[in-house]
């Protein structure tokens, strides 16, 4: 089977089954700093609305479904999600992701990994769209470490990273030999957590940034579902 | 070199965060110099500031050491001036 026919099935039915679930899904927030009695709010205001910076929603692939099913869930996310940009790469999870947000009408960047001159036309469309972008930071492995271009390109546009994890309670897995990929179940309820921004420029070079990512997400992992 | 050719290799070296003066044109820019995507994308923006022209992602990609890197500032140095 090619990567393209299992693209071409998997993800019709894995949007189908995310619009099937999403009304029945619930969710919470949980922001680090002055979110008062609506954090949605507060998320819009600091992380949509701010357009004096570049902001990038940074989460471990194993959170990356449950972040993507409150796009269906009726909420506030679910028009939050519209002004977000999704990073998708060319593995078969990549373009799975990629065409589930294509069928919802998400943004989705594309970053091409085995063509040099593509991804540097990747990297330059990113850096132009000036929105919010949501990735995953252990995208092609090794999971559960912060890939250091992610690092590298938040300090190269001066960003705000926001350390952030979704997670829910018995997920379903889908089955993955290197890492959990979480699902959530209907009628259960995915908790979004963001740690403090990491400012860019306040980091001393790439590599400090990856570490202290890594240390929140870490951190993250540990709230309650 | 140029005056202006020198501008851009200061500016390259900057972005570099290396005085490319320093290294002679066998270096390879990725292998020893550690320019990864990031670093070209950055080198790129940063050209095409000084030159206010758009350079195409291919002629980025195609440079391999010092001495090819050079051979493109000259190019682009005589595109902005010609």
């Amino acid at each position: 089977l090619s990567v393209l026919n299992v693209t071409s099935a998997v993800a019709p039915a894995l949007w189908r089954y995310l619009r099937l679930i999403g009304p029945t899904v619930r969710s919470s927030l949980e922001m680090p700093v002055g979110s008062g009695s609506d954090p949605w709010r507060c998320f819009r205001d600091l992380v949509i609305e701010d357009r004096r910076k570049p902001h990038f929603l940074a989460l471990w692939t194993t959170d990356h479904l449950n972040l993507l099913t409150l796009a269906f869930v009726r909420g506030q996310f679910a028009g939050i999600a519209r002004h977000l940009a999704f990073l998708v790469d060319d593995s078969l999870g990549g373009r799975v992701v990629a065409g589930v947000l294509q069928k919802q009408s998400l943004h989705s960047v594309f970053i091409r990994h085995a063509d040099p001159a593509g991804r540097l036309r990747d990297l330059r469309a990113l850096v132009e769209l000036n929105a919010p972008l949501v990735l995953v930071v252990d995208g092609h492995g090794p999971y559960y470490q912060v890939g250091t271009g992610i690092a590298s390109l938040a300090k190269a546009v001066r960003g705000v990273v926001w350390p952030c994890a979704a997670r829910t309670y018995a997920p379903l897995l889908i089955p993955n030999s290197k890492v959990r990929v979480e699902l959530p179940r209907p009628f259960s309820t995915i908790a979004v957590a963001l740690a403090p921004p990491i400012v860019a420029e306040t980091v001393g070079n790439a590599s400090e940034l990856a570490d202290s990512l890594r240390m929140h997400l870490d951190h993250l992992r540990r709230i309650r579902r | 070199m140029t005056d202006s050719v020198e501008h851009l290799a200061a500016v390259v070296s900057r972005e570099l965060n290396v005085e490319l003066s320093a290294f002679s044109s066998d270096v390879l820019l990725r292998e020893d110099l550690g320019m990864d995507s990031i670093i070209a994308l950055n080198l790129m923006f940063a050209l095409e500031r000084e030159l206010a022209i758009r350079i195409r992602e291919e002629d980025i990609v195609r440079i391999r050491t010092v001495g090819d890197l050079n051979n493109l500032l000259f190019a682009l140095s005589r595109q902005s001036t010609g």
